[in-house]
């Protein structure tokens, strides 16, 4: 019950229809990077970031492009910098990096994603809320209108990533 | 006292075996950080509103946020002239130094409605019922905001928050570098000089200190002769060590050590002008674990305040002026845990002894234990509504240590009696749209007597014979409130309305009351009756052409009190309807550009009263105090990143003005020089 309560309390969030369709911003990106930072393990200095997309979709590249082009020159919050690594989902196992950004619009493609990341013990960051409601990918962000911040509890808690209590009691969890 | 070293011999042991324990388990400490939770979230964050960490705008209470920045372009010298911009708060400003605050009217004479703490350690004086606002230790520069939390709060924050709460956060050492000094010299002879300094130590410590000091001359206006035996200078020192450490992973050790004094004349609750003297010290000790349990947290401070008060002499006997020296020692634990996605509960424990002696005639000690459990519990209904229920229960019991004088109404025997006091603070939330919230709530907030009103205040000379008395019966206050807020993105503003109605019994007067022993009469307070009040705020703030900031407020409020009649005379000194003014406009007015900021801020008070000043041999008569219009400013400029020049004033028209039944309030003008290092 309760959890069936937090799904509506999401989809009711997500299916304004200002918020679905949104590109990813550099506020969001900013958003993401700074809620790493309340990890039980944040990290530091240099983290690559794979920017995981299906090539024949096309706005799942439109948003590929868009993230590595706001994070080319390196997005700095604090004492950890994000750089971007493009990678298909068809690679995510091999891919060297630290941390995985769905784009949106894949769909259920990122079922690859959510078992490499579970796998390789790699947190997942997305704009695309419903990715994060159908257990695909565990940090789900937004800054507009309002900050927003979701995390599948399950999901993170199952890839060995949790987030400090101060940190999850002012977040939605799901 | 052998029964408080066991408790507090207890305590010890028990932080010092949760520090080893929590060795032995996987957790993640961490104190709230500000600042970064700011930055992500986009606004101010708090704990002050249910103990749990919120965002402000989903905090269920009304809650106004002060920012560093505010607080510097306020152009304030003192914490009373910040707050005093704040729209639903009261100032009465005494002298230079000596400041009563209230919140939502009520504001008199040693205001005893607000419970006013730093980084949630109580600074109020229980002993007394007030806040000595020049004898807190802590420097303007060190603060990372003010929480101004209109309404009662008491299911949190305990008896005595029947008004409202301010709780004074500090800069935290582990995450904020704040090293900042001012010089200022101003106008009534001002020097006052002001040090922050933050130490790290690693990535695992850090340490701040401050030191503060200030001497200014009081106000120079018009004064019944016997005040001028009180006007000896106004002064001021302070310092604080603050030390955060992380001693094994995971644990967070805060420990901080404050003294402070302060000299200054003040109008006291019995509306007699005293020469004060006060001095504060206060150790802490917060153990702080995020566990799998939740987050824990364990608290441990006394605070001693000791005040002396020189009534005029030329007029009364040294014998009326009382010394007292107190004690409250507090040990807390509690624990904040979000059981699952929807719901998150906080449970407390605290433990509570305030002690002081009997003065001016001395002898023996009031004293009270107060034991606390309070919950909780706030529910998340849909993502936009959300529910909000805290519930305190206190069972105090009051205590006299000593022998009672003769000819006294009351044995030893009748202060051995018990009071349970419980609160709650209810609400609901809800982000009707993108721009609109909406608050609804319900609180019970309970004052108890303090202590000199308690039985502390012990006087026998001449024809005056005053005690406090054991029979007072805690004040029960409740507040019913709706709030909206709402953004206007076009007008870069937001706006905030709210209505409440309150309510208040078994209000107390120190006037209220006699007791007889044998053929004398004593005076002595008393419960005297309820009063009622409904108000309205209004508040809109919003920048503009890129440079521009402003705000305008307005707080209207109508009181009714019923009281009894007084036995001796025809009247209380306690008189709300009257001492509140029933409009209260203020307004601001904001530029930035380059190294140049100029500010400015006007509140408008309508017609209200006070009692005036009496020299103790006569009852003090309703006065009233016309409707005033106050101006302050600040003119600064930035010469380089770290080196701020700034002129400032309060009261700036006319030279002097009367907002209060005591002596007029004098402008005030004051340069300042300071420097972020």
């Amino acid at each position: 019950m309760r959890g069936w309560l937090a799904y509506v309390m999401v989809v009711c969030m997500v299916l304004c229809p200002a918020l679905t369709l949104a590109q990813t911003s550099g506020t969001d990106l900013q958003v993401a990077a700074r809620a790493l930072s309340f990890l039980n393990h944040p990290p530091s200095g240099t983290l690559t970031v794979g920017i995981v997309y299906v090539p024949d979709n096309v706005r799942s590249v439109e948003e590929a492009t868009l993230i590595r082009s706001l994070l080319v020159e390196g997005l700095r919050v604090g004492n950890l910098t994000l750089r971007p690594q493009l990678v298909r989902m068809s690679e995510v196992n091999e891919a060297t990096v630290q941390l995985f950004f769905l784009t949106a619009g894949v769909g259920a493609d990122a079922e690859i994603l959510a078992e490499a990341a579970h796998k390789r013990h790699l947190l997942c960051v997305t704009t695309d809320i419903p990715q994060v409601l159908s257990g695909r990918c565990a940090l789900g962000v937004r800054s507009q209108p309002k900050v927003e911040i979701i995390v599948n509890r399950a999901l993170a808690a199952t890839s060995g990533i949790g987030f400090s209590t101060v940190f999850r009691v002012m977040i939605t969890e799901i | 006292m052998g029964a408080v070293t066991q408790r507090f011999r207890g305590l010890a042991w028990l932080l010092g075996g949760l520090a080893l324990s929590l060795g032995a388990v996987d957790v993640r400490a961490q104190s709230i950080d500000y600042s970064s939770f700011e930055r992500l979230f986009g606004e101010p964050v708090t704990m002050s509103a249910t103990g749990s960490p919120q965002r402000v705008s989903d905090a269920p209470v009304t809650m106004d946020i002060i920012t560093a920045d505010q607080i510097r372009s306020s152009g304030a010298y003192d914490l009373p002239g910040v707050l005093r911009q704040v729209v639903g708060v009261d100032v009465l400003q005494w002298s230079n130094d000596h400041a009563d605050v209230g919140i939502r009217g009520y504001n008199q004479s040693g205001s005893a409605r607000v419970l006013v703490l730093i980084d949630g350690r109580q600074v109020y004086a229980d002993y007394y019922g007030f806040t000595p606002w020049s004898a807190l230790p802590v420097e303007l520069s060190a603060i990372r905001q003010i929480e101004v939390i209109k309404g009662p709060n008491c299911a949190l924050f305990g008896f005595n928050a029947v008004g409202g709460v301010i709780n004074i956060i500090t800069s935290n050492p582990l995450y904020d570098q704040i090293n900042a000094i001012s010089v200022a010299t101003g106008t009534q002879g001002l020097i006052q000089g002001s040090a922050v300094g933050t130490a790290r130590l690693g990535e695992r410590a850090g340490l701040r200190i401050e030191l503060g000091g200030r001497s200014n001359q009081d106000f120079s206006s018009a004064a019944p002769v016997f005040f001028n035996e009180v006007r000896r200078g106004d002064y001021r020192d302070s310092v604080n060590l603050d030390g955060v450490v992380r001693p094994a992973p995971g644990v967070e050790l805060d420990v901080e050590a404050t003294h402070a004094e302060s000299r200054d004349p003040q109008n006291t609750s019995a509306w007699s002008p005293a020469y004060t003297h006060y001095l504060t010290d206060s150790l802490k000790g917060q153990l702080l674990a995020d566990t799998p349990v939740g987050l824990l947290r364990a608290t441990a401070y006394s605070n001693w305040v000791d005040g002396q008060y020189l009534f005029a002499r030329d007029v009364v006997n040294s014998a009326l002026s009382p010394e007292y020296h107190s004690r409250t020692s507090v040990a807390q634990l509690e624990d904040i845990a979000k059981l699952d996605a929807n719901d998150t509960v906080r449970v407390a424990l605290e433990l509570r002894q305030s002690i002081v002696n009997t003065s001016p005639v001395t002898g023996a000690a009031v004293l009270y234990d107060v034991s606390s459990a309070s919950g909780m519990w706030e529910r998340k209904i849909t993502h936009a509504l959300s529910f909000t229920m805290a519930l305190r229960m206190d069972r105090l019991f009051m205590d006299r240590d000593g022998p009672t004088p003769p000819a006294y109404p009351f044995t030893g025997e009748d202060w051995g009696r018990h009071l349970t006091a419980v609160s709650f603070n209810t609400g609901f939330v809800w982000h009707a749209t993108e721009r609109d919230t909406l608050r609804l709530r319900v609180d019970r907030g309970a004052k108890l007597p303090n202590l000199v009103d308690g039985g502390a205040a012990l006087v026998q000379y001449g024809p005056v014979y005053y005690t406090g008395v054991p029979t007072l019966e805690p004040s029960i206050t409740t507040n019913y409130e709706v709030g909206w807020d709402h953004t206007l993105p076009s007008l870069g503003a937001s706006a905030h309305a709210r209505v409440y109605h309150e309510s208040t019994t078994q209000v107390e007067s120190v006037d209220g009351g006699v007791a007889q022993a044998g053929s004398q009469l004593y005076l002595t307070p008393a419960n005297i009756g309820s009063s009622h009040a409904t108000g309205t705020e209004l508040s809109v703030t919003g920048g503009f052409a890129q440079f521009w900031r402003w705000s305008a407020g307005y707080a209207g409020m109508i009181i009714s009190d019923h009281f009894r009649a007084q036995p001796v005379v025809d009247y209380f000194v306690t008189d709300f309807a009257r001492s509140t003014p029933r409009n209260v406009l203020t307004g601001s007015l904001g530029w930035t550009r380059g190294a140049w900021e100029i500010d400015g801020f006007l509140r408008y008070e309508s017609l209200s009263h006070g009692q005036g000043l009496t020299d103790l041999t006569t009852a003090p008569v309703l006065e009233s105090i016309p409707a005033h219009l106050s101006f302050d400013g600040r003119i600064g400029y930035r010469f380089t990143e770290a080196l701020t020049v700034a002129i400032s004033g309060q009261n700036l028209v006319p030279r002097y003005q009367r907002q209060t039944a005591g002596v007029d309030v004098e402008r005030r003008v004051i340069v300042t020089l300071s420097a972020q290092l």
